[in-house]
């Protein structure tokens, strides 16, 4: 069999990933985790065309290494890490990008110290891109990632002992737009995510982290403001492999109009993995009748001695604390923002954040 | 004129007669207790004064300073000079208490055609007032009442009453749940608020506070309306014989 290969990673075998892709199964249209997203308008998407985009991401600063996958100095960890990192997600859409994919680059962090880390921008593009970030020993990065209309994949490493800080700023868009995201940590290894979410068409965010090391920290949070007819599906999913690790989720959500948010959030504990303290929240409040919230927190416990909890909850906005504000004079529609920015400040700690929510940073950086 | 006057006042709530026939009249410069044994329709009373949904007035009037209160909502009542501390404050969680007052100080004065204070001088009055009263400074920024305890929570509510100036400040259950330092220190900032154009109506279930805060009349509210009225020393009874021999003489 003569194969093809694959265009951004040439050592990778086309026809071998087309085997797997025919062979999977893949998910069912209107079941779980498609349940609430029209699977088959982010495969259309996926079909593009993308306008596509040549720009590497650009650094602040020294020890970083920003490359295509093929660029020698970067081709060892791709060789290494490309579709091994997400390959027991089991999510053919991930091999979908592979194939299809116009731009594929990896962000290598190679020395950071005490004081000073490199930050990465990522920006938005409507391209498909296959992304590979190695956070390598000992070593910071910080990642600043913009997404607005395209599919972008990617695949996330932190070696022992690193730290990544991710934020991800997803500003309002007209379009479809899928992102997935793996992220595989090492012993003692923290990886710290902020997501902030407005509008789009269809906004699907998947992302899984697998703690497959000892002590390592994991603190995801994210908030959505919805409006018009957006819609916006996150599917969590964080898998403790390893013992003795920690893992905290909050996600808050405002939803008006006749937006819709879909919110899954998984934890499981692997019978390896005691000594797991895993906490997993998300608070949705709707602001109009139209507005349609589907949140479902999932627990798998396999181990002893572990500290878990989660929760998901949607209702609307508390009449006692309006109450509370307009005996203070404050008007009634001032208080409802008022209790509705303090809802999504909760879990925003950026500028841009509160930039692309539209709401006012309160310092807390 | 009196500042605050509850005439014939009949309140339902979830279709129950809560509040039946409540006549309340304050006048300048006068401190009011109300007590009454539990769920006898004391919050009920201030609550329905203070606006709140739900409560329906199915008579009587309510008026400060001669303007009836019945139709405004709650935050013209504080436009008005009302202020109700609430015997549970609720927590807003993310909203820092420095903003919640700054925004409620900056909607009085936008109310009266003020321009809003710039967040110096707002912050030097507040430093101010929060040394007063002796609270940690780093509330300001923390939520609302969030993770507040309960005395920290009143205490809260003592700091927005001197921060708004009320006319009228209607304070239920203020000093329950307070330590016996922090009573001194909210008995000293009701007796800093008060002023021969103002008016406190305090409810309370103890004497303790009416020991640093006298009031010029007690009532006693039963069973939805004010069984008795007297001067301070009625509370001295009730904390001797409770209200036993009252329910006797309202329902002969
Ligand atoms: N929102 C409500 N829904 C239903 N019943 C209510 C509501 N508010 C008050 N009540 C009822 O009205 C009655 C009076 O309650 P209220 O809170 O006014 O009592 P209170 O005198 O303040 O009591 P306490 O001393 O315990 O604070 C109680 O029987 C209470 O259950
Ligand atoms: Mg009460």
């Amino acid at each position: 069999m003569i194969s093809e290969p694959v265009k951004i990673a040439p050592w990778l075998d086309a026809k071998q990933i087309e085997q797997t892709l025919q062979d999977a199964k893949m998910p069912l249209p209107r079941k779980d985790p498609w349940k609430y997203t029209s699977l088959n308008q982010v495969l259309q998407h996926l079909d593009g065309p993308f306008e596509g985009n040549d720009q590497f991401p650009a650094s602040n600063g020294n020890g970083v290494l920003i490359g295509a996958l093929c660029d020698p100095e970067i081709e060892p960890f791709a060789r290494e890490y490309v579709s091994q990192v997400s390959k027991n997600s089991n999510n053919v859409l991930n091999s979908v990008n592979l194939l299809r994919a116009q731009q594929g680059y990896a962000i290598v962090s190679c020395e950071s110290s005490e004081s000073s880390r490199p930050a990465v921008h990522i920006s938005a593009s409507d391209s498909c891109e296959r992304v590979l970030i190695v956070v390598q020993e000992h070593t910071r990065l910080e990642v600043i990632e913009h997404t607005s209309g395209g599919n972008r994949v990617i695949e996330c490493v932190l070696l022992a002992g690193s730290q990544l800080l991710h934020r991800r700023l997803q500003p309002a868009s007209t379009n479809v737009e899928y992102n997935s995201l793996t992220v595989n940590l090492k012993e003692n290894s923290n990886y710290r995510m902020v997501q902030y979410s407005v509008g789009a068409k269809l906004r699907r965010n998947d992302i899984v982290v697998n703690i497959e090391g000892e002590g390592a920290q994991v603190d995801i949070s994210g908030g959505w403001k919805l409006s018009d007819t957006s819609h916006l599906d996150t599917q969590l999913t964080v898998n403790h492999l390893a013992k003795g690790a920690s893992s905290q989720q909050k996600f808050h959500g405002v939803v008006g109009d006749s937006a819709r948010a879909v919110f899954n959030g998984r934890i499981y504990i692997a019978r390896d993995a005691p000594q797991t303290d895993a906490h997993l929240q998300n608070k949705n409040i709707a602001i109009s009748d139209g507005a349609s919230i589907f949140t479902k927190p999932e627990l798998e416990i396999y181990a002893d001695d572990v500290a878990c909890s989660h929760g998901a909850t949607s209702g609307q906005l508390d009449e006692k604390q309006i109450f509370y504000l307009r005996t203070r004079g404050v008007p009634d529609e001032r208080s409802r923002e008022l209790i509705l920015e303090g809802f999504l400040t909760e879990i925003v700690e950026h500028e841009e954040g509160a930039n692309v929510l539209g709401i006012e940073h309160r310092g807390m950086e | 004129m009196s500042l605050l006057e509850v005439s014939d006042l009949h309140v339902k709530v979830a279709d129950r007669e809560i509040l039946n026939g409540v006549n309340l009249e304050v006048n300048p410069g006068e401190i009011h207790a109300i007590m009454g044994p539990n769920g006898s329709g004391k919050s009920t009373l201030t609550n329905t004064i203070a606006g709140q949904e739900g409560y329906t007035i199915e008579t009587g009037d309510l008026r400060l300073n001669g303007t009836s209160l019945v139709d405004l909502e709650p935050e013209e009542r504080s436009y008005a000079g009302l202020f109700l501390a609430f015997q549970y404050p609720v927590e807003i969680p993310g909203v820092t208490n420095m903003e919640f007052l700054k925004t409620a100080v900056d909607s009085h004065r936008k109310q009266r055609g003020e321009t809003a204070l710039s967040s110096v001088e707002f912050i030097k009055n507040m430093r101010t007032l929060v040394s007063r009263l002796e609270f940690n400074p780093e509330f300001l920024k923390r939520g609302v009442n969030e993770s507040f305890s309960g005395g920290e929570k009143k205490r809260n509510e003592i700091l927005q009453m001197l921060c708004l100036d009320p006319k009228v400040a209607l304070l239920d259950e203020t000093d329950s749940g307070l330590d016996i330092d922090a009573l001194q220190v909210v008995a000293q900032g009701i007796n800093e608020f008060r002023k021969p154009h103002n008016a406190v109506v305090l409810v309370t279930h103890y004497q303790r506070l009416l020991n640093h805060v006298v009031p010029d009349f007690v009532h006693v509210l039963l069973n939805g309306t004010i069984v008795k009225s007297g001067d301070a020393s009625l509370a001295l009874d009730l904390e001797r014989m409770g209200y036993a021999w009252l329910e006797q003489d309202a329902n002969p």
